[in-house]
């Protein structure tokens, strides 16, 4: 019942002390993981993967498999990759250097502004961040704990990962076309064959065929045509 | 995560430790086999010069890769041009505070000071490799699938890859644990040459709670469970690297003059606090470093899925 008069309060008789019920333990709300770092993702011309495309994503004329960045996760704490601590009673790290090192070296920042959808919404961004009882932990929109009695498990939105990672190649084939599927395709073959002549117990013929089919995507020259990213 | 434990002194007071387990630090620093600080892999940078800015600057020079042409008498030499890169350590500041009371302090054997600065300098250790290995996702040419399991194949190619490359050695290989656990399972069904070999049968063994698995074909075989991640979370990206591929730094600031320093072990200080309106004790355990890639192509990552 709301109202805007101020109400007059009568002087409550002793026994009128009813006390609440105490809001009880913030265990069960409180995420119990420890913290983690802040991070940005970055993609490489040199660091690709072929991946299956998720079965919802699957249409007839879509390809079964893709070729797709392998981020790489760049923690934003001092000491790593050239991040220095900033001389300042702030505790600020400084990325200058971090930025300028990944930069020498090809690396370029994942699109920061294109549209994340995980879990089926809409995102901010890539990075979703919790409070966690030392700190703040920093995870990708795509991984989502789940606290239970047991413990914590973590889902993973695969389709909404990938969705990302196709407007990421879109992004990074705008800056700078790969050239050379060699390496990744002779990676891929060198391990089809390890594994035809490797196991003569244990040859697990599933695994072979997927090698060679993504031998074979390669084959067919994947960035003769413009991605498919949307 | 380190192998080796430091008998707790059983006395209260924190002199004895004060005069006892710096020395002790400074031993585990450089001898434990569980940490990766002292594998010959990792170029150590070596300290921060005083004065420097919070950057430790690398030269790196192609001087030796290049050939000699023959030339016929009185032919001028083309010179050529030398190879050189240059790259920066950064060093900061990562630190662990525990904090506790009197009275656990007098009911509780593992708040003694001893124990607690035991266990900082595990954790210096795991903070280190946890950030060497974090730079696998800086490397390019990854081998192995998203989602698949480690194999035996995986490891074979990551050698066969560094083998082809001339990285010299010595070789280190790290892996998230589910990456080790998966190569275990695939090597208990191998069959032919690898089956019957030692290197085989060391892999298998169970190591516990050990970051050091092993020595597979001369490859030295680290794996923990902080290894990090890729594709958001569905993989772990390990890596194998050669000699050269990764280094750190390590720094060391003099303790204050108003310190309460308990051991300080070049980067390693543990310093205590002391707060007798509150009746708490903490005890602070600061390690100064950073870590870099020397030179990305000397090294592999491997991917494979984590769960």
């Amino acid at each position: 019942m709301a109202t805007t008069k101020p109400q007059a309060l009568a002087a409550p008789a002793a026994a009128d002390f009813v006390g609440r019920a105490p809001a009880g333990g913030d265990a069960g709300r409180v995420l119990r993981l420890l913290p983690s770092p802040a991070f940005s993702l970055w993609m490489h011309a040199a660091s690709l993967q072929v991946v299956p495309t998720p079965k919802d994503l699957r249409t007839e004329e879509a390809p079964a498999w893709e070729l797709v960045p392998l981020l790489s996760t760049q923690s934003h704490e001092g000491g790593l990759a050239g991040i220095a601590q900033m001389a300042s009673k702030t505790g600020e790290v400084n990325l200058t250097k971090h930025v300028a090192v990944r930069a020498r070296t090809g690396w370029i920042p994942a699109p920061p502004n294109v549209e994340v959808t995980a879990f089926g919404a809409k995102e901010q961004g890539y990075v979703r961040v919790f409070d966690v009882p030392q700190g703040k932990l920093y995870l990708d929109a795509w991984t989502r704990p789940y606290q239970h009695a047991g413990g914590i498990s973590f889902r993973h939105d695969r389709v909404g990962y990938h969705l990302f990672l196709r407007s990421c190649m879109t992004a990074l084939r705008s800056y700078i076309e790969p050239e050379d599927l060699e390496a990744l395709a002779s990676g891929l073959e060198r391990l089809a064959t390890l594994a035809r002549g490797g196991s003569r117990m244990h040859l697990d013929r599933n695994r072979i065929d997927d090698l060679d089919a993504r031998v074979q995507f390669l084959a067919s020259n994947p960035l003769s045509s413009p991605s498919k990213a949307a | 995560m380190s192998g080796m434990q430091v008998n707790s002194p059983t006395g209260p007071g924190t002199l004895q430790i004060g005069t006892v387990m710096s020395s002790y630090l400074a031993a585990m620093l450089t001898w434990d086999a569980g940490t990766v600080r002292s594998h010959p892999a990792l170029v150590n940078l070596g300290p921060f010069q005083v004065g420097t800015e919070a950057a430790q600057q690398f030269q790196l020079s192609g001087i030796t890769r290049a050939t000699m042409a023959s030339y016929g008498e009185g032919a001028t030499v083309i010179e050529q041009e030398i190879e050189v890169a240059k790259g920066d350590a950064s060093s900061a500041r990562w630190a662990l505070a525990f904090k506790y009371t009197d009275e656990l302090r007098y009911r509780s054997p593992a708040m003694r000071a001893g124990a607690i600065v035991n266990g900082i300098f595990t954790v210096a250790q795991k903070t280190l490799i946890t950030n060497i290995a974090s730079l696998s996702s800086s490397l390019t040419g990854t081998l192995g699938t998203s989602g698949a399991a480690f194999t035996h194949d995986l490891f074979m190619a990551g050698k066969a890859a560094l083998e082809d490359a001339s990285v010299p050695g010595p070789v280190m290989c790290i892996l998230g644990n589910k990456q080790f656990s998966d190569w275990q399972i695939d090597l208990e069904g191998r069959g032919g040459l690898t089956q019957w070999s030692a290197a085989a049968a060391q892999m298998q063994q169970f190591m516990g709670g050990s970051i050091y698995k092993g020595t597979y074909d001369g490859i030295d075989v680290f794996a923990f469970p902080d290894a990090p991640t890729a594709n958001a979370g569905a993989d772990y990206l390990g890596m194998m690297v050669g000699a050269g591929c990764l280094g750190f730094t390590e720094e060391a600031i003099p303790p204050s003059d108003l310190a309460n320093v308990i051991a300080a072990s070049g980067p390693l200080m543990i310093e205590g606090d002391r707060e007798a309106t509150a009746g708490t004790d903490t005890v602070v355990g600061t390690y100064r470093h950073g870590v870099v890639v020397i030179e990305a192509a000397r090294g592999v990552p491997l991917l494979s899925r984590a769960s």
